[in-house]
């Protein structure tokens, strides 16, 4: 398989339906949508189902995109997301009952940490609230940098950068409290 | 700053990545998710976007619902059936042109369709009232412009009638001016003493026929003699050989066998050179000569026909 470097082109051949163009797209897009997807799921198994929903609905979508910068396309990717898990969460009817209820012991069993440390961290990002939670969990676990955050939220990137280093500031505090 | 450092070590530990097996298996699935989507075309991705797509429906739905009626109604006249079709289509295409001069180029241009429109209208009412005017006695007046000719051949008569800047030909079996005359007038309905001044009437029983414009006849004329003036057309004087003028005779005696009079002269070096047709008779000879009226009068004495008849059927040809 032939490695493209290019977004732009990965994303124009792969609007015209070539497979290989679109895996490529696939490996540079999946740690980041299911990093987020898996967030704001209560399951692996649910964040995966959506994450293959989620391309399959870029796949399609590509022929109508016109590509300009990377944010951009971050951010079109990011919008499917979105309403693939708004989409999740009507179906569930969990959508009111979901953000804090997620963070427990149980969802992250499969996690490196040990399950004490595991609370913490999941306790810590409670305190925090939605946008900042948001800004860490894009930044940290989705490796988005903060231009990209930018662009996705619609926030400037100053105020990305403000809100992340306050977050963290409130994190540390909590962990080490 | 240390602690923050461990934060963000702790944050990152406490999502795990997907492992590498289960993103191949993760394709995998999608994989087989898109193949079996239809493949997209690959015009789409360039020319149709949201935007356009709505008027590119439009216009699809305008071409093939539309097409055949609104091709056909491009002919439609004012009263047509299909003309409210053509005006509607024209007010579209004015609504969607956004430049200015072509919006006035496209005006001109429906206006000129107007205008050509109305013309055939008229020339088919004209050509109507021409055609159904065989009973009409009012119809003289509607014609303004009136011009007519006839040939005669030997076996029938072909006569080309132009009323109003239209032509028309019809086929008779009229042999003379004043029945191909009447004929005209019975079939167009037209005034008889104009139909007489205009007529163009020539008798073309001779294939190799040469125009003698400088002669007229009369002998095939039943009006009078005032008509030669108007007629210029003549059909009895040629060069060919002594058969072919007896074929000609031959003609002519199925017409009026007793006006047969045909006179040739070739004027060299003071010499007239004559020969003479009439009667049945042929007469040739060579006589000094000196003007036009001395040699009529000498042959008027030689051969007893009167001065006026050999004027009129008198071919002359001076050489230098």
């Amino acid at each position: 398989m032939e490695y493209i470097d290019d977004i732009s082109e990965l994303i124009s051949k792969s609007a015209r339906g070539n497979s290989d163009c679109f895996q490529q797209l696939y490996e540079l897009l999946i740690d980041k949508v299911f990093a987020y997807v898996r967030y704001r799921t209560n399951s692996e198994d649910d964040a995966l189902d959506i994450t293959q929903d989620v391309f399959v609905d870029i796949y399609k979508a590509l022929p109508g995109f016109t590509y300009s910068s990377k944010e951009q396309f971050y951010g079109f990717v990011f919008t499917i997301t979105k309403r693939k898990l708004a989409k999740y969460y009507a179906d569930k009817h969990t959508h009111a009952a979901k953000t804090t209820a997620e963070f427990n012991e149980d969802n992250y069993s499969e996690s490196l940490l040990n399950p004490e440390t595991e609370r913490d961290v999941a306790r810590a990002l409670t305190t925090l609230d939605e946008t900042a939670r948001e800004i860490v969990v894009l930044h940290h676990w989705s490796r988005y940098s903060f231009p990209e955050i930018a662009a996705l939220i619609h926030m400037t990137e100053s105020a990305v950068r403000v809100r992340h280093h306050r977050a963290l500031k409130l994190l540390s505090a909590s962990l080490h409290s | 700053m240390k602690e923050q450092t461990t934060t963000e070590t702790l944050l990152e530990s406490h999502h795990t990545p997907l492992a590498q097996d289960k993103k191949e298996a993760l394709w995998k699935h999608i994989e087989a998710d898109i193949a079996a989507l239809p493949i997209p075309s690959p015009y789409t991705f360039t020319m149709v976007t949201k935007k356009s797509m709505t008027s590119i429906a439009l216009a699809l739905v305008l071409m093939f619902s539309l097409g055949g009626t609104a091709y056909a109604s491009n002919d439609a006249r004012p009263g047509d059936i299909l003309f409210p079709v053509d005006q509607a289509l024209e007010e579209i295409r004015l609504a969607l042109v956004r430049n200015d001069d072509s919006r006035a180029q496209l005006q001109i241009a429906f206006a000129e369709e107007r205008l050509s429109e109305l013309r055939s209208i008229l020339a088919e009412r004209n050509n109507g009232q021409v055609a159904t005017s065989t009973n009409s006695t009012n119809a003289t007046s509607t014609v303004v412009t009136f011009e007519a000719e006839a040939d005669v051949f030997t076996n029938t008569t072909i006569v080309t009638v132009e009323i109003n800047d239209r032509k028309t030909t019809f086929e008779t079996s009229a042999k003379t001016k004043s029945a191909v005359v009447d004929e005209i007038v019975r079939r167009y309905n037209v005034d008889r003493n104009r139909v007489e001044q205009v007529l163009d009437f020539e008798i073309e029983d001779r294939a190799s026929r040469v125009s003698d414009a400088d002669d007229s006849d009369s002998r095939n004329d039943d009006d009078d003699e005032d008509d030669n003036s108007n007629d210029d057309s003549d059909s009895r004087n040629d060069e060919d050989d002594d058969s072919s003028s007896d074929d000609d005779s031959n003609d002519d005696s199925n017409d009026d066998s007793n006006n047969q009079v045909r006179i040739e002269v070739k004027v060299e070096d003071g010499q007239a050179e004559v020969r003479m047709e009439y009667n049945n008779k042929q007469d040739e000879f060579t006589v000094g000569f000196t003007s036009k009226s001395a040699l009529v009068a000498q042959l008027a004495n030689r051969s007893g026909l009167s001065q006026s008849v050999i004027e009129s059927n008198l071919d002359l040809e001076i050489k230098d």
